[in-house]
């Protein structure tokens, strides 16, 4: 849960009072414009951005003052923007990463076969340098990534940049099975169609302000989302 | 006439002095490559590390214990460095640190010059042999056999713990991509901290190395260190570890050849930089430096 959160970048206010809620199993999705202030919202819940006012409470906690690696401990899973993988290193050591907290060898080992099973492209992969991958690959590595830590709210900013519609697709589906398995879900899109088609709940942020809080079916029916973020 | 025993000869003490270049340069590298900052008071935890290991052979006369000084003191510096200096001003323009780390280098240097005296010190540890030893009409200094293969050995634990351990790819891991790094769960102050002792005492153990070498120490054994060390992690290609250690015996058996073959037509510092700029011409990102 996020409430009344407020962002600057020096003098540049880039959130102003945004709450949102996220229920347990939940999808929750926010859409905007380039320069809305999705990624800032995404990076303020991780800690990666800090909020000069509001207040972030995971599970009853309020964790506004922890570093994003004790965030990451509580259980929150992240995708940035872009992707982000470490080039450097195999696609394997960037899920190792992503098991970072996980303190046993063998629970790191049964969370790598999981997500490979999920994403068996990767295993074929797992000694590649992650530089090296596809677009679609590495937006898959960026989610198994995130997963490997088995988060409970996982934090997705733009999965669909930069791919092919038909790729685009494939990862929707994932997102969308991972959805029905429970996992919850906080996603930030410009791809506002896809959006809709997998959320609980979808809110339009604009210029740093939430303009709408609405179910995907309210949303499809509102013109004004369907003349500004539909195209119809 | 060159013969094969004189260029050998040259070849190892070029080593010997390059592997302490290198030794030094190992922790410029991994600081560059986290916090994108030149660790110039590096090369004053290199003179704590020679004080150090002076104080306590003499006061003891255990070589372990010299050895142990050599690390655990600089690396307890490292650290204090890292907690002042560095972590904040992360968010600074990094010519903010640079600064600072300039200051802190020569503030090192006067305190042990005031504590102990501007003059070098003798420092001579019994059992290794100061004269030169003959290896089939090649002269050596012992020292050499100990401070090369010391290096290496240092520079191979390194690379393996960077490369196979999780703390190591870790390190990868923040140089790479800091943000994500941290957001995946990296304790990030907790990595700096291990990277700089670690660092340090290389550092220190390079200051020993120096005492073993020379024979000596002084409070500005430093200011050689503190360019050179930067001219080999630019060689070297910055943040690559073999690079430091490559980069480093590139450069001291280069200052060494050519000062012998060139004579002083040129200061030896002088060459280093030649040696600097034809290679950077070459390969603008160094030996083993990633091409972005
Ligand atoms: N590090 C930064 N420093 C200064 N301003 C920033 C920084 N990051 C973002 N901004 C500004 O904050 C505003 C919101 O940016 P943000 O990246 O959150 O937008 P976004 O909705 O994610 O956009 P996009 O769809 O292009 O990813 C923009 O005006 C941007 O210029
Ligand atoms: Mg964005």
């Amino acid at each position: 849960m996020v409430e009344d959160l407020h962002v600057y970048y020096g003098k540049i206010k880039a959130l102003d009072s945004v709450s949102i809620r996220i229920g347990e199993g939940e999808a929750v999705a926010v859409v905007g414009r380039n320069g809305a202030g999705k990624s800032t919202l995404i990076k303020t819940v991780m800690g990666v951005v800090r909020a000069s006012r509001g207040r972030i409470i995971f599970e009853e906690k309020d964790i506004t003052n922890l570093p994003p690696w004790e965030r990451a401990k509580l259980g929150l899973g992240y995708i940035p923007e872009g992707r982000r993988l470490f080039p450097y290193l195999t696609v394997e050591e960037n899920l190792v990463l992503g098991g970072y907290s996980i303190s046993t060898r063998e629970e790191l080992r049964e969370r790598l076969e999981e997500v490979y099973n999920l994403f068996p492209r990767l295993r074929e992969r797992r000694k590649q340098l992650a530089r090296t991958l596809s677009g679609g690959e590495a937006q898959m590595l960026a989610i198994a990534r995130a997963l490997v830590a088995k988060p409970k709210l996982l934090l997705m900013d733009e999965p669909s940049q930069g791919l092919a519609p038909v790729v685009v697709d494939e990862i929707f589906k994932k997102i969308s099975e991972l959805k029905e398995s429970g996992q919850a879900i906080l996603l930030v899109e410009q791809n506002v169609k896809k959006a809709l088609e997998i959320a609980d709940k979808v809110y339009i942020l604009e210029t740093g302000r939430l303009v709408l809080e609405a179910t995907p079916e309210e949303a499809l029916r509102n013109p004004l989302v369907k003349k500004a973020y539909l195209g119809k | 006439m060159v013969s094969i025993e004189t260029l050998v000869q040259h070849l190892v003490s070029g080593l010997t002095v390059g592997s302490i270049y290198a030794a030094t340069a190992l922790g410029l590298t991994l600081v560059y490559g986290l916090l994108k900052v030149l660790h110039i008071a590096h090369a004053g935890v290199y003179v704590i590390g020679g004080y150090a290991a002076y104080l306590a052979y003499i006061s003891t006369g255990s070589i372990l214990l010299a050895i142990a000084a050599a690390a655990i003191v600089p690396a307890i510096a490292g650290i204090i460095l890292a907690k002042i200096l560095y972590m904040p001003m992360l968010e600074k323009p990094r010519h903010i640190p640079l600064m600072l780390s300039i200051a802190a280098f020569l503030l090192i240097e006067e305190l042990i010059a005031n504590i102990f005296g501007h003059h070098p010190k003798g420092f001579h540890i019994e059992g290794i042999p100061t004269e030169p030893i003959d290896i089939g009409g090649i002269t050596l200094r012992p020292s050499s056999l100990i401070v090369v293969p010391v290096t290496i050995l240092a520079t191979l634990a390194l690379w393996l713990a960077y490369s196979k351990t999780k703390m190591g790819i870790a390190s990868q891991a923040l140089v790479q991509d800091m943000e994500v790094a941290q957001a995946l769960g990296v304790n990030m102050p907790y990595i700096v901290y291990v990277n700089f002792a670690i660092g340090s005492i290389l550092a220190g153990i390079a200051g020993l190395l120096y005492a073993v070498h020379y024979g000596s120490i002084s409070p500005y054994m430093g200011d050689i260190v503190a360019y050179k060390a930067l001219v080999v992690i630019v060689l070297g290609g910055f943040g690559s570890i073999v690079g430091a250690l490559v980069g480093g015996l590139v450069l001291g058996v280069a200052e060494e050849v050519l000062t012998s073959y060139l004579g002083y037509i040129l200061p030896r510092e002088a060459y280093a930089f030649i040696v600097l700029i034809l290679l950077l011409i070459i390969r603008p990102q160094g030996l083993f430096g990633r091409a972005e």
